[in-house]
């Protein structure tokens, strides 16, 4: 009978079908020991995919491994994370510092060169002027004078009119600093006389058609002719012979189409913001780029560790051919839209090889490479969206590297088969307070809060241990961050005391009261983080016990930043800042950011601390800087405007297997991978291999 | 031709006889018995949960967190004597914050249960509503008038609540004073009236609803779910809103044929005659007749519910903390599967029993009411 | 006929634009930054993210946005907002993915459900009958993910074989038999869990119906007539029982973008659910805009399909 053969034989034949399809499968063993291939690769797991891999474009932490082994900067980190050349042989940091000086109509010149003169006297025969003084002169490498000259400008006005400028320059000094001098105009005073610079008027010297009200006309003449003007200078010098992964050499050139393709508005690069200081890019020869700044900015140098563009790929001419090829308007056709993105070429250790999306990413190693090709042969980017499944196949052996999760740490750790590390990684997690709402604008109240939180059971109950205590707003390994200064400790009856003493009792109920008010607040994170989750519910809980009422509340990532954070309705809220090295703290404390969209977000206003801030800004010496840093770090520790609770600990488990090879002429030799002073096992990976069977190695 | 009022009644008569041949029919299959034993023990445990966890001071405290407890696994006795467990011992073990997972399982059930209950009441509600209508008031026909004082209604709210509030209030109270103009018109019977333009029919009240049913079914349910949930503040009330409004087309469906089949029966007919108005007839004749099938998708829709939210949980969009589902407890465990596997088990054979319970009770009932079911699930 | 084609297209026409109006509205009214900015990004000055609203068209009113989005759409030219690829290109390379695991999960759905449950029917009471609607129970009520983890852990750690994401990783120089069979095998799996549901579902359904014809008169005719029961249960009853179950034929289309985004991110599976759940987390708007037209085309399809089948295997059905 046919039709019962077909239902019976159908299924039958497709669930052999399918079922006999696992005795072609390679078992793991198969894949990983009996694989030679395997030990010459490199295999990461992630949860995500890249999004775009284009140093200038992508945000995203997948993007942005991958492209540090794709593309290389003009400088990066060494060990104890001080810039370093890469691209760049060498560079040098110097100053041009410009001023106007004050005069009458006519007079400016002669004014002029009677400040060179004083200037370049005092220089010669510093005698008798204050030793800040004489080393500030001391620095002045050259005193010249620029002629006055006109300029003609159309800026749009405030209500969207074209302003059409007649610009008179007086003649300015100039002066060459061999190094950067933050100082040097209050310190030139002493010279020239108390408020010289200021009497400079530059609205005197713009006339405006249509004609412009006087507050108006004086903010943008300030803006156009600053009565002083310090220009840092960034000399690199590249490396000879460099090449990109196509062959096509790589010069100065390339740095400065970098930064054009950074600033250009069709781009919407979201590194904008690091470039938009840079006034102009010289390039005196191919190997050679001359970075000029507008003004002092001190993180500028660390912003060149981003990767070189390849100019030859990306330029006008490149672009207009490949819309035209793919049939896209070539008007509207930018670096955004180009396939570079998704088939990047670029100068460092890794050549990209394929990308097939939500899958893997392969790269291969670069045979050219400056530093020596890596020692692996392949590297490669598997992304495995669920964490317990990643964790299987790590247990596998099909993967060498997955997020390893604090509860998982710990019994990694007694696992033979598996080298492990562990540093402190770049973010901290904080409670942040609303300081605009009571209670949280008394400083009583939010020690006290500080006080209650049991910081170490929440490092030990929900990181595993594998977080550290903190207790400013520096990254724990950078020198900035000041251990003098001690975390808050967990004391709920100091925490009762600070509360009464602030004015809340307990009520007949046993929650505090103050006039009549409970004290009661709602804690909110976003959801999907179970680190935080936990936080909140053991914060939660130990605020309970001090009479407080506290609710809490999980929201979804969009809505929290959207309606929480920028609206800048909440009462408080669990949250980690991921830090850079460098020690910009501008857009997060200080008191001009404090607005809607800002990221000052809990109101942290301190005059001291805002001085601060931006002098750390304009210090271009690191001693100096790490003295700023620290003070800073006291004030903010001093306010807790937000409750430090610890900077993280990354965990990183490798096989045995994956050692440090080392040649020497023509020995080679192997050692244990080791991470550096500021923990990063990574700093060696381009001489990690994996060896068939696990090394032993005497304890040294 | 009987007696009207006897017939409506006799009806109601043979609905009791009925009752006790189909208990006896329904104790006859045996899965759909213990699916109901389980399905009321459940309800006892919900309530016992209910009773035990909440309040200032429950009796065992789901929320309590020990750390020196953690992920201690099942029956092991309390360490800690300041605030110990139920009997002493963590029947079910704890969880990664040392929370004692029995006590959370209680709190759970309840929690589950009322999202459930009321995601599917939710449903029912709208379903009974929108079919109802459209069954029995399916062929009245929607006029331009009525569309633009709703789309008037509809803009004066938005606005009103996008910050414009006079204007928002002054359109509300514009459709609201024609509203009122349009049934005093309508109750002044006898005066002929031209029909204007604003009188030109659109839709009949059947096809308005269906249409609407047609474009909630264009979206996929849990797409639609996923994106709305991902979008709304994570509150216990919109996840069982959303799981609730986006399930009743179902139940809309089969309450609106068995209502196109109802008005046509005699005993309707005969209410009608006695001059019993249009909700009487809904409620007290017809909704009871059609409530049976309802009932079991109603009760299969609780078990689906809870799936929806463990689901939910999974992709971290369930119900918030502090309240404990055992969907949030499944998907929270899960990070422990090597390490304390009670978590996962725990919740995972709970709602694996209680679905089961469910959906085994709901296709009894099913059987039992219409023994040649034709509706699939 | 041809007057019930041109009657039903301008109906679904019409809900089809409706189905537009209303997933944008539901998407734009909601709270979230386009998916390229980073809010808590120092880097992303306020004037930054103006520059990226405006570049998507986010500060213009929303009708007009509308129009942008549905011409861009229709003239091909949609891009993700997360990273700059046209839509379309991102959602065939998933769909690709997306399609073996649909077709290997409905073969298996409904090669297996019809068997299992013309069986259970035939034997109804008996122990097949009782025991196949313990296990469609089963299935039908265990959380999804639980089941896959377990599952996967049953699978590894007995047969030590991958069965993560859409082949074994690194096997792409292996013969070609091989690398097939391979894919097969990671297909095995998913698709399994993604059809267990299905199976259950569709076998107690097509139980219900075989025991409605089985009553029927015509096959108490063509047993008095003293065909062979075989004749009997599958020429005769069965043709009438499989009926309905031609109209579903057409509502299997929706499946084709459909997919679970849970059983694809445990399984690693880059399908089309995926994409689409980090679309809505990333409010990459075009995406899921895209994505839930193309949802709600074939739901739409897939009903005048199943219409037009009807109307061609059942006598009695006229369209007009």
């Amino acid at each position: 009978m046919g039709t019962r053969r077909i239902l019976l034989g159908l299924p039958l034949a497709v669930s052999t079908l399918l079922l006999q399809s696992i005795l072609w499968v390679p078992t793991y063993e198969e894949q990983t020991r009996g694989n030679p291939g395997r030990l010459e690769e490199f295999i990461q797991a992630s949860i995500g995919d890249a999004a775009v891999l284009n140093p200038i474009l992508s945000t995203d932490a997948a993007s942005a491994e991958i492209e540090q082994l794709v593309f290389a900067g003009l400088l990066d980190r060494d060990e104890h994370l001080r810039l370093r050349g890469k691209l760049a042989e060498s560079w040098s940091v110097r100053e041009e510092a410009f001023f106007s000086v004050p005069a009458g109509e006519g007079q400016e010149t002669e004014e002029a060169e009677r400040v060179a003169a004083l200037l370049r006297r005092c220089r010669a025969q510093p005698d008798g002027l204050p030793p800040e003084v004489r080393a500030s002169l001391a620095n002045i490498e050259e005193i010249a004078v620029e002629p006055p000259r006109r300029e003609r400008r159309e800026i749009l006005g405030a209500s969207g009119e074209t302003l059409h400028l007649h610009l008179s320059i007086p003649p300015r000094l100039r002066l060459l600093l061999t190094r950067v001098d933050p100082d040097l105009f209050p310190r030139l005073e002493v010279v020239v006389g108390e408020g010289y610079f200021l009497r400079f008027r530059p609205e005197t010297h713009l006339e405006a058609v249509p004609p412009l009200g006087v507050e108006e006309k004086r903010r943008i003449a300030e803006e156009l002719l600053p009565p002083v003007e310090h220009n840092p200078v960034i000399e690199f010098r590249l490396r000879p012979g460099l090449t990109f992964h196509d062959g096509h050499p790589l010069t100065a050139e390339d740095v400065r189409f970098t930064w054009q393709a950074v600033m250009d508005p069709r781009n919407l690069s979201p590194r904008a913001s690091d470039f938009e200081p840079v006034k102009e890019v010289r390039l005196p020869d191919p190997l050679t780029a001359v970075v000029v700044y507008k003004r002092l900015h001190a993180p500028a140098l660390a912003s060149w560790t981003l990767g070189i563009l390849p100019r030859h790929r990306l330029d006008d001419n490149a672009l207009q051919a490949e819309a035209l090829a793919s049939g896209k308007d070539p008007a509207s056709f930018g670096i955004r839209h180009s396939r570079f993105n998704r088939q990047p070429v670029g100068g460092g250790p890794f050549v990209f090889r394929e990308w097939k999306s939500d899958r893997h990413i392969r790269l291969e190693r670069f045979a050219e490479y400056f530093e020596g090709p890596p020692e692996y042969r392949r590297f490669s980017f598997r992304v495995i969206p669920d964490l317990l499944t990643q964790e299987m196949e790590f247990y596998a052996g099909t993967i060498d590297a997955y997020a390893v999760q604090p509860h998982q740490a710990a019994r990694l750790a007694g696992d033979p088969r598996f080298q492990h590390f562990s540093g402190t990684s770049f973010a901290y997690t904080y409670i942040g307070y609303n300081l605009r709402r009571p209670p949280f604008d008394d400083p009583r109240v939010r020690r006290a809060l500080g006080l209650a939180v049991p910081v170490e059971q929440i490092l030990e109950a929900v990181l595993y241990g594998q977080g550290e205590r903190t207790s400013g707003p520096f990254p724990r390994q950078t020198p900035f961050y000041d251990p003098q200064v001690e975390p808050l400790p967990h004391d709920p009856e100091a925490a009762g005391r600070l509360l009464e003493e602030a004015g809340w009792r307990p009520g007949p109920d046993g929650l505090l009261e103050k006039d009549g008010r409970r004290l009661r607040f709602t804690l909110i994170t976003n959801s999907g983080n179970d680190i935080r989750k936990s936080i909140l519910t053991i914060v939660q809980d130990a605020w309970k016990r001090l009479g407080i009422e506290v609710r809490t509340d999980l929201v979804e990532w969009s809505v929290f930043i959207r309606e929480r954070i920028h609206r800048l309705d909440f009462d408080a809220v669990v949250l980690g800042w991921s830090m850079g090295v460098e020690p910009d703290l501008y857009p997060i404390w200080h008191s001009s950011q404090t607005g809607p969209h800002q990221l000052n977000f809990v109101g942290y206003r301190h005059p001291e601390a805002d001085a601060l801030i931006t002098r750390i800004r304009q210090e271009y010496d690191p001693d100096r800087q790490v003295a700023l840093c620290r003070k800073l770090h006291a004030r903010i520790a001093a306010d807790q405007p937000v409750t430090f609770l610890y900077a993280g600990k990354w965990t990183a488990v490798l096989d045995r297997r994956i050692v440090i090879r080392e040649r020497q002429g023509g020995e080679i030799h192997h050692r244990p991978i080791e991470a550096t002073a500021t923990g990063n096992y990574r700093y060696h990976f381009h001489r990690w291999v994996k060896l068939s069977e696990r090394p032993l190695f005497t304890v040294q | 031709m009987m007696d009207p009022a006897a017939l409506a009644q006799a009806d109601d008569v043979g609905q009791v006889q009925h009752r006790g041949r189909l208990w006896r029919t329904f104790r006859r299959n045996r899965p759909a018995l213990a699916g109901f034993v389980f399905f009321c023990a459940f309800l006892v445990l919900a309530a016992i949960g209910a009773a035990v966890t909440s309040g200032r001071e429950p009796l065992v405290d789901p929320g309590r967190v020990r750390l020196e407890e953690r992920l201690r696994p099942p029956l092991s006795p309390a360490r800690d004597g300041a605030n110990p467990p139920f009997l002493g011992i963590y029947l079910l073990g704890t969880d990664d914050l040392g929370r004692d997972l029995f006590a959370r399982m209680l709190e759970g059930a309840w929690v589950s249960l009322t999202v459930g209950f009321i995601a599917v009441g939710i449903s029912v509600s709208l379903g009974i509503l929108a079919g109802g209508i459209a069954g029995y008031y399916g062929r009245r026909l929607i006029r331009l008038r009525h569309a633009a004082l709703a789309l008037t209604l509809v803009a004066g709210t938005i606005l009103g609540w996008s910050g414009h509030l006079p204007a928002g209030l002054l359109l509300v109270a514009a459709a609201l004073w024609a509203g009122l103009g349009m049934r005093r018109r309508r109750q002044e019977k006898g005066r002929p009236r031209r029909p204007g333009l604003l009188d030109r029919p659109l839709i009949d009240i059947d096809g308005f609803l269906m249409r609407i049913v047609d474009i909630l079914l264009c979206f996929p349910s849990f797409f639609l779910i996923l994106t709305v949930v991902a979008l709304l503040p994570p509150r216990m009330i919109t996840i069982m809103a959303v799981i609730g409004l986006t399930s009743w087309e179902g139940t809309a469906r089969f309450v609106r044929a068995e209502f196109l089949s109802l008005r046509e029966r005699e005993f309707v007919d005969a209410a009608r005659a006695l001059g019993v108005g249009d909700p009487g007839i809904l409620f007290r004749h017809m909704l009871p007749n059609a409530l049976g099938p309802v009932f079991v998708s109603a009760t299969l829709g609780v078990a689906s519910a809870i799936l929806t939210e463990s689901g939910l949980s999974f992709l971290g969009f369930g119900v918030p903390p502090p309240h404990a589902t055992w969907g949030n407890l499944l998907a929270d465990g899960r990070r422990f599967l090597f390490d304390a596997p009670w978590l996962t088990l725990a919740p995972g054979s709970a709602i694996l029993a209680v679905v089961l319970s469910f959906n085994l009770f709901g296709e009894g009932l099913r059987d039992l009411l219409h023994p040649q079911a034709r509706e699939g699930r | 006929m041809t007057a019930f084609l041109a009657r039903n297209l301008k109906r679904k026409l019409v809900t089809l634009f409706l189905v537009t109006v209303v997933s944008f509205l539901i998407i734009h009214l909601a709270p979230g930054e386009p998916a390229q900015v980073d809010p808590l990004n120092p880097k992303f000055t306020p004037e930054m993210v103006e520059r990226f609203r405006r570049a998507f068209h986010l500060d213009r009113p929303l009708p007009i946005q509308y129009v942008l989005f549905y011409r861009d759409l229709f003239t091909g030219r949609s891009v993700s907002w997360k990273d700059n690829r046209p839509v379309l290109e991102k959602i065939g390379e998933r769909f690709l993915n997306s399609l073996p695991l649909f077709a290997a999960g409905t073969l298996l759905t409904w090669t297996l459900a019809f068997p299992l449950g013309i069986h259970a029917a035939v034997r109804r009471g008996g122990f097949f009958d009782r025991g196949t609607a313990f296990f469609a129970y089963g299935f039908i009520s265990l959380p999804g993910f639980f089941f896959a983890y377990l599952l996967i852990l049953l699978v590894v750690n007995t047969l030590a074989v991958p069965v993560l994401g859409m082949e074994t990783y690194g096997f792409e120089d292996a013969p070609v038999l091989y690398r097939l069979n391979d894919r097969l095998w990671h297909l095995l799996l998913p698709a399994g869990l993604g059809s267990a549901t299905g199976i259950a579902v569709l076998s107690r359904y097509v139980r219900s119906q075989m025991l409605e014809v089985i009553h029927q008169d015509y096959v108490r005719t063509a047993r008095a007539k003293g065909l062979p029961e075989e004749t009997v249960l599958y020429k005769h009853a069965l043709r009438n029982a499989l009926l309905p179950f031609l109209t579903m034929f057409g509502l299997l289309l929706p499946g084709l973008v459909g997919g679970s985004v849970i059983i694809e991110s445990i399984f690693s599976w880059p399908g089309l659910g995926r994409l689409a759940y980090e679309a809505i987390l990333a409010r990459d708007y075009p995406v899921i805009l895209t994505l839930n037209f193309i949802a709600a085309v074939l739901v739409l399809l897939g009903t005048l399909l199943s219409d037009l089948l009807y109307a061609a295997a059942d006598p009695r059905i006229r369209l007009e």
